[in-house]
């Protein structure tokens, strides 16, 4: 068996190097670039962990702090206990958070590879397989751990003033720390796929991620009222909780401690059960997987697809009915557009990995229509403003709108093109022209405009009173800005497109990411300057007839603007759309 | 352009070439297929096979030559040649989470076809190919026979006046490989012109009124059987073989058994 991980781990290496050595330029600055970015993160952690656990420590504020606990008699006068438990918190977030990410990693790493055909049709062990796929797929949870959890250990070590016996402990613990939640997570992969198919599988904890991404984002948006609640004496006491010694973390964490202050005992005892808990679940884990990864995996190879059933009844109706309100509104595209745009929708729809990229702009959609509805709007406290400032602060609702759009707009389509993948030869030998081809994606791509941000508009509106004409500006602004953005995402998408992925988030590449984030600003600054200052000069000209004239003029301009990047990024998008091969 | 038999030709490649940097993956290729007739495209592995027929239906752009279906030059009125032509990739890669259904409703929509007509052929073209039961299942489900059905339903909804197909039978079972052979003979019966490359020769020798020999980019041979056997008795492959370079290759291979 060792013979045969050996060379699964040397062919995993020479993928690697030969990844590194004979890819391009630009892939090996961007990771490079990125190297000294989590270097930089890595260090700062380092520097904090030190410098707070330093602080905490010193002798100014032990003072202070007695000082405190004399008037508040609820306040811990010695905080050593708590920074005793620093490390037991910070391992329990870290196993945690392995728990789920290995789970998805593993996933991928042990069952929705490519060369498992090979590898199982090889007489090599299971086993072998097994830990070089188990350890494969760790990497990232090891990189995580190194950049993250080592520099807080580390920095935390320095400033407790330990000795090297501490810091050797602490890389042990980073070593150790995933077979735990990885061990539990394989075997929770391997009991899922017996029940769900693997891709299904790792659509759902894309999902799931999507969630706790979220739930992180609402935590830190309303962390400012939370905190005022929770920051409490009392809080300082559960935070203890975290060092329950039932916990496999605060083994680990104890043994930290215990070899920080040289005490042999804990040290053992704690860092033995710790290693024998980690060590176990993970031969418990080997000796499963002879029979557990390979019928999970054999499943996979006789999965059938999922059934769309319709009764026959329901197919006659549908047949016999007349053309839908939906028809009715997509009439004015050409057929083959409609087609495209029919297809993505229910591509979409069938693919939670794209739903993922919805929760994001869906949430912070909730936070923000919560904030500008419950928040005392300028109409209230702007009572000394001018008309035209105080419109421009009304712009807020027309820019959250605009944002929420936007990002069900990507969300929708992707990157374009790249969104069609493998299958983009479909639409190649098509007789489509390529200005209709980008027609249909481009009203996948303005769909949310006047969908979702009339809607968000008209809520608004009627909640913050505005007046009539205000409100239709803003509409028209929303729908001027999202027709002009959209059509360009689209041509980047065509001229930059990336039709070989297996996860769409791999679909942008980053001249669609850089030359969007360039654009998008200054295109809407350019529409809303236009608009605004056309609107701010009529004021100040005063006269009712000849500033109305340029106002109007203004809004002219914005539109021929939007009218030129929509032709401009159509005519880019067509040349893109000729030239890719497949 | 004329085909040898003086009919006007429904594929016509003229001298076509495709250069990758140094490589030159195509060098000069030119032929022409008729109305009816099924063209065998034969080449050892990496000979230019797929790059070829990828060029003929616009999923190429030629480096230099010209690629026509119907008289419509390719890249000049793709348009036009597109509406002529049906394609089946050797991986038809599908939209996994399209029905079969769906997919026909999404090919009838893209080739401008009346949707209950389409909606009819499709059924039609299901059944032949038996998917009529799994027609509501997502693609993603599909072996790759099934997928490969599903793909020539795809190709031959529209009716095709030209068929291209790289390695049609690869990976089916005897019975759909049958049937397929069963359809391509149909198809061309009507007037379809039918080019595919395959590795098969049985299929080429028993399926094609003609046999294009491709090899390193460029075309060794081109004719009926009859015309390569230049009145010997040679089989297929050992024509094959000695214009490919493979006789050599086989005597190694013997001696080494």
């Amino acid at each position: 068996m060792l013979n045969a991980i050996w060379v699964l781990t040397r062919a995993r290496l020479q993928i690697l190097r030969n990844s590194i050595w004979r890819g391009r330029l630009a892939g090996k600055l961007g990771a490079l670039a990125l190297i000294v970015l989590i270097a930089f993160g890595a260090f700062g952690l380092y520097s904090f962990t030190r410098f707070v656990v330093g602080a905490l420590r010193s002798p100014d504020f032990m003072e202070v702090l007695r000082e405190a606990a004399a008037q508040n008699p609820e306040l811990p006068s010695d905080p050593a206990a708590l920074l005793a438990a620093v490390p037991s918190l910070v391992l329990l977030g870290a196993l945690a958070l392995l728990v789920f990410s290995s789970f998805s990693s593993l996933l991928s790493s042990l069952f929705l590879s490519g060369d498992m055909d090979m590898l199982l049709a090889a007489p090599v062990p299971m086993r072998a397989v097994f830990v070089v796929k188990f350890f494969g797929g760790l990497v990232t949870q090891y990189l995580l751990l190194l950049a993250l959890l080592g520099p807080i250990l580390i920095g935390y070590g320095q400033g407790m003033g330990y000795g090297p016996l501490y810091h050797f402990c602490a890389v042990l613990a980073l070593l150790l720390t995933p077979l735990l939640p990885a061990g539990i997570g394989a075997l929770l992969v391997m009991a899922v796929v017996r029940v769900l198919p693997a891709r299904r599988a790792r659509e759902i904890v894309s999902v799931l991620g999507g969630l706790i991404g979220v739930a992180f984002y609402l935590l830190s948006q309303l962390g400012g009222q939370f905190a005022r609640r929770v920051a409490t004496p009392d809080s300082l006491a559960t935070l203890l909780a975290a060092d329950l010694p039932l916990l496999p973390s605060a083994w680990a964490a104890r043994a930290l401690v215990a070899a920080g202050e040289g005490q042999a005992l804990p040290l053992l005892f704690y860092g033995g059960l710790f290693l024998a808990t980690s060590v176990a679940v993970f031969a418990g884990c080997l000796v499963l997987a002879e029979r557990l990864y390979y019928v999970g995996w054999s499943n996979m190879a006789v999965e059938g697809g999922k059934i769309r059933r319709r009764a026959a009844d329901e197919q006659r109706r549908e047949a016999s009915r007349g053309p839908s309100l939906a028809d009715r509104l997509l009439a004015p595209l050409p057929q083959e557009s409609r087609a495209i745009l029919v297809k993505d929708l229910r591509l979409f729809a069938r693919d939670l990995r794209n739903l993922q990229a919805l929760i994001f702009p869906v949430a912070l959609a909730a936070i923000w229509t919560y904030q500008v509805f419950s928040g005392t709007g300028p109409r209230g406290r702007g009572g000394d403003a001018p008309a035209w400032a105080a419109q421009l602060q009304e712009l807020a609702g027309v820019g959250i709108a605009f944002f929420i759009c936007l990002s069900i707009s990507s969300a929708l389509t992707g990157a374009g093109i790249s969104r069609e993948g493998k299958a983009f030869w479909l639409l190649k030998i098509a007789p489509i022209s390529p200005l209709r081809l980008l027609l249909g994606k481009l009203a996948l791509a303005f769909l949310p405009f006047p969908l979702i941000g009339t809607l968000f508009l008209a809520v608004l509106g009627v909640v913050r009173g505005l007046p009539l004409p205000l409100l239709l500006q803003q509409w028209a602004l929303l729908l001027l800005g999202g027709l002009g953005c959209a059509a360009f995402g689209l041509a980047l998408g065509a001229l930059f497109p990336r039709l070989q992925w297996e996860n769409p988030s791999q679909q942008t590449t980053w001249q669609t990411g850089c030359l969007g984030t360039l654009f998008y600003p200054l295109f809407l600054m350019l529409i809303l300057g236009l608009v605004a200052g056309a609107a701010i000069l009529g004021e100040l000209v005063g006269g009712s007839a000849a500033g109305l004239g340029i106002s109007l003029l203004g809004w002219a301009l914005a539109i021929a603007l939007t009218a030129a990047v929509v032709w401009f990024s159509l005519l880019l998008g067509s040349r893109g759309l000729e030239r890719i091969e497949v | 352009m004329l085909t040898h038999n003086g009919v006007t030709a429904m594929i016509e490649a003229i001298d076509l070439r495709k250069r990758y940097g140094e490589t030159e993956a195509v060098r000069g290729v030119s032929f022409a297929v008729e109305p009816g007739e099924i063209v065998g495209f034969l080449g050892p592995n990496g000979a230019g096979k797929t790059t070829t027929i990828k060029m003929l239906i616009g999923l190429l752009r030629p480096s230099a030559g010209t690629a026509r279906i119907g008289g419509h030059d390719i890249q000049q009125e793709p348009l036009a040649a597109k509406a002529l032509l049906g394609y089946v990739p050797d991986q038809p890669y599908l939209p996994e989470k399209l029905t079969a259904r769906e997919y026909i409703q999404l090919i009838a929509g893209l080739y401008q076809l009346e949707p209950r007509a389409a909606a009819a052929r499709g059924e039609e073209l299901l059944r032949l190919f038996g998917l009529e039961g799994r027609g509501d299942e997502l693609l993603g489900g599909y072996s790759h026979g099934m997928r490969q059905k599903a793909a020539l339903t795809g190709a031959l909804l529209h009716s095709p006046r030209a068929l291209f197909l790289d390695e049609p039978t690869v990976g089916l079972d005897p019975r759909s490989a049958r049937l397929i052979k069963d359809i391509l003979r149909q198809e061309a019966a009507r007037g379809t012109s039918i080019f595919m490359s395959t590795h098969i020769l049985e299929i080429a020798e028993r399926m094609c009124d003609r046999v294009i020999i491709i090899d390193k980019g460029a075309i060794v041979a081109a004719g009926s059987l009859n015309e390569l056997r230049a009145g010997g008795d040679a089989s297929l492959e050992d024509i094959f073989l000695n214009l490919t370079g493979g006789a050599e290759e086989a005597a190694v291979a013997e001696a080494l058994i």
